[in-house]
């Protein structure tokens, strides 16, 4: 019989113990794996977010606020922007294409954007990939109708709705809304393809749209019998152009033009305004939530740590019970160093089945999260097998699970050369 | 543990920024030097009148010529990098290497052919934009032709190594 097998057979004798640490060290590495790769998702989310857009401009506020509003749907703008600075920046040489963006409405928890049909094709996410419909109308024929708009993959698959359902949108950006705009209800045109960002998690309509839903709201509640009615609203589609705007998306004809542009925004005189480039405010953003995702990993690794040192603790507390296993073993021919070795074994085959048990867990609980974090959070569990570097790590610890056993394998050796076949009591 | 996986981290980051073998004719090479002469010298002596009034007054000293010498030259500059465009996973793709960090809020930004646009063919781990960074590669001149600009620097870098 060979030292593993030994090993093995010797575990099994003393299996409810055993289990208990095969389970801590299972519970910690099962925690290990998951904050791993929901880092790796939230990061991957992160800088999928915004592709293509050379400079994001808003009322002045502190970039990473802009950033947030715009991109993330987090937070609110602190101001608006005048339409004649969207005018004026349309009309720069260096400018290629300006989307506008009006934020303020939601519907049922999700945001929506005033914005124009330029936006589907300028917008992209990830590797510049431009914004697809999964189902609806092709994206020139959108906006096409005043009251058409266009959902997220999210919006679309977490409320049921499909291309033709009729919806109506609120007022304000509440989870559940008293001030609904129902009498302008909207039309489903298309659903947007998945895109694992916040591009999922909106809606869009186009600024006339936004704009005819607020008639009527100038003083902040809407008067009795002051809004238009959709047939009103289509008629006056040409003079339903906003006086405000929330951002504006820029792409340059020239990338390089970038750093004097924002520049020239920020000291814009007609009214404050804040330029981002997205690449620096994406940054440092993560600088900030990063920090999370660092005290994350600390705390999964000591939580590894623990695990080792209880498998250590069992180790050494069976040591003394085991010398008459240890005895007999010498007395059947085992050397000193075999029995060291044998320690070793069973160190080795713990942490395997915890790492494995582990691995188990780990997809387990990711399987069952998934579709709770796309509803909540909106991150996508892909479920990826884990990278080179993760099997790198859990590696690393086996080694330092076996590492962590030539304490227990030292006082062995040393005992079984003390020890004599008697147990002395 | 710790010391593990850092050690592991950095054995990581080493192989993603390591530079392949430096080519010998690499020549090192300062932010002037991308700098027309002629222009070098109107820069160094300018002061600039900043006008505020509106967003298409050009306030900064626009320099859009490129110093024609330079172009498909290895070189090896350091700055700081601004990133633009990741992969799908959120490595580093494309982004301006800029001479400073940050808009300093004092003075205008640097001119145009102070910036080069780099170009990485396999994507690498997205980098600290606090950091500065070695960048090395083919310097090429793009031809734009557009109202802003003649011409830009762009790169197709071999490495990114850290200061």
């Amino acid at each position: 019989m060979n030292l593993v097998m030994l090993a093995w057979r010797s575990l099994l004798n003393r299996r409810s113990s055993i289990a208990l640490t095969i389970i801590t060290i299972a519970f910690s590495i099962a925690l290990l794996v998951v904050v791993e790769q929901l880092r790796q998702e939230v990061r991957q989310g992160f800088y999928r977010s915004v592709s293509g857009v050379d400079l994001i401009v808003g009322a002045r506020t502190a970039p990473i606020q802009l950033l947030l509003y715009s991109v993330f749907g987090i937070g609110g703008a602190t101001n608006n922007i005048d339409w004649q600075t969207y005018e004026e920046l349309t009309q720069l040489p260096e400018v290629a294409w300006a989307v506008p963006m009006a934020l303020g409405d939601s519907h049922r928890g999700y945001r929506v954007m005033g914005t124009s049909k330029a936006f589907f094709d300028a917008f992209k996410v990830g590797n510049q990939e431009a914004l697809t419909i999964q189902s609806g109308r092709a994206k020139e024929d959108l906006f096409n109708d005043l009251f058409d708009v266009v959902i997220g993959a999210q919006v679309a698959s977490q409320l049921g709705y499909a291309v033709g359902d009729a919806i109506v949108l609120s007022h304000g950006t509440g989870n559940v809304s008293l001030q609904n705009h129902d009498q302008l209800p909207f039309q489903i045109a298309a659903v947007l393809s998945p895109t694992g960002t916040p591009i999922d998690q909106q809606l869009y309509v186009s600024l006339e749209a936004h704009h005819a839903l607020h008639v009527g709201w100038e003083s902040g509640v809407q008067r009795r019998g002051a809004g238009l009615g959709l047939a009103e609203a289509r008629a006056l589609r040409e003079e339903l152009q906003p006086e405000t705007l929330t951002a504006i998306f820029l792409g340059l004809k020239t990338r390089v033009a970038v750093f004097g542009l924002q520049r020239r925004v920020n000291e814009y005189r007609v009214e404050p305004l804040s330029a981002i480039i997205p690449g620096i405010t994406l940054q440092e953003l993560w600088r900030i939530s990063g920090l999370a995702e660092q005290v994350l990993r600390v705390v999964a690794f000591l939580v590894v740590v623990t695990g080792l040192l209880g498998m250590l603790t069992v180790l050494l507390t069976t040591l003394n019970e085991r010398r008459r296993e240890m005895a007999i073993l010498r007395a059947n021919g085992a050397r000193p160093h075999q029995i060291a070795t044998l320690l070793i074994w069973e160190a080795g085959l713990i942490a395997m089945a915890g790492i494995g048990v582990g691995l188990v867990l780990a997809y387990a609980a990711q399987w069952l999260a998934a579709p709770f974090l796309l509803d909540k959070l909106g991150i996508y569990l892909s479920l990826n097998w884990p990278t080179l570097w993760q099997w790198g790590v859990l590696g690393a610890i086996w080694l330092a699970g076996l590492l962590v056993a030539l304490i227990p394998a030292f006082l062995a050796y040393r005992r079984t050369l003390a020890d004599g076949m008697q147990v002395r009591s | 543990m710790s010391w593990m996986h850092n050690t592991l981290l950095i054995g990581f980051m080493g192989f993603c920024l390591t530079a392949p073998v430096l080519a010998s004719d690499t020549k090192e090479i300062e932010w002037l030097d991308l700098m027309p002469e002629d222009e070098a010298k109107v820069w160094m002596d300018a002061s600039n009148q900043i006008d505020h009034t509106g967003l298409s007054d050009p306030d900064a000293f626009q320099s859009f010529r490129t110093v024609g010498e330079l172009d498909g030259q290895s070189v090896k500059i350091p700055g700081f990098v601004v990133p633009i465009e990741t992969d799908g996973e959120g490595n580093l793709k494309e982004f301006f290497l800029v001479p400073y960090f940050g808009a300093c809020i004092h003075v205008p930004p640097p001119p145009a052919n102070q910036i080069i646009y780099g170009r990485l063919k396999d994507p690498i781990p997205m980098v600290n934009i606090w950091d500065a960074f070695w960048m090395e590669g083919r310097l090429n001149i793009e031809d734009i032709s557009n109202e802003t600009a003649a011409s830009a620097y762009t790169m197709d870098v071999t490495s990114l190594t850290l200061y």
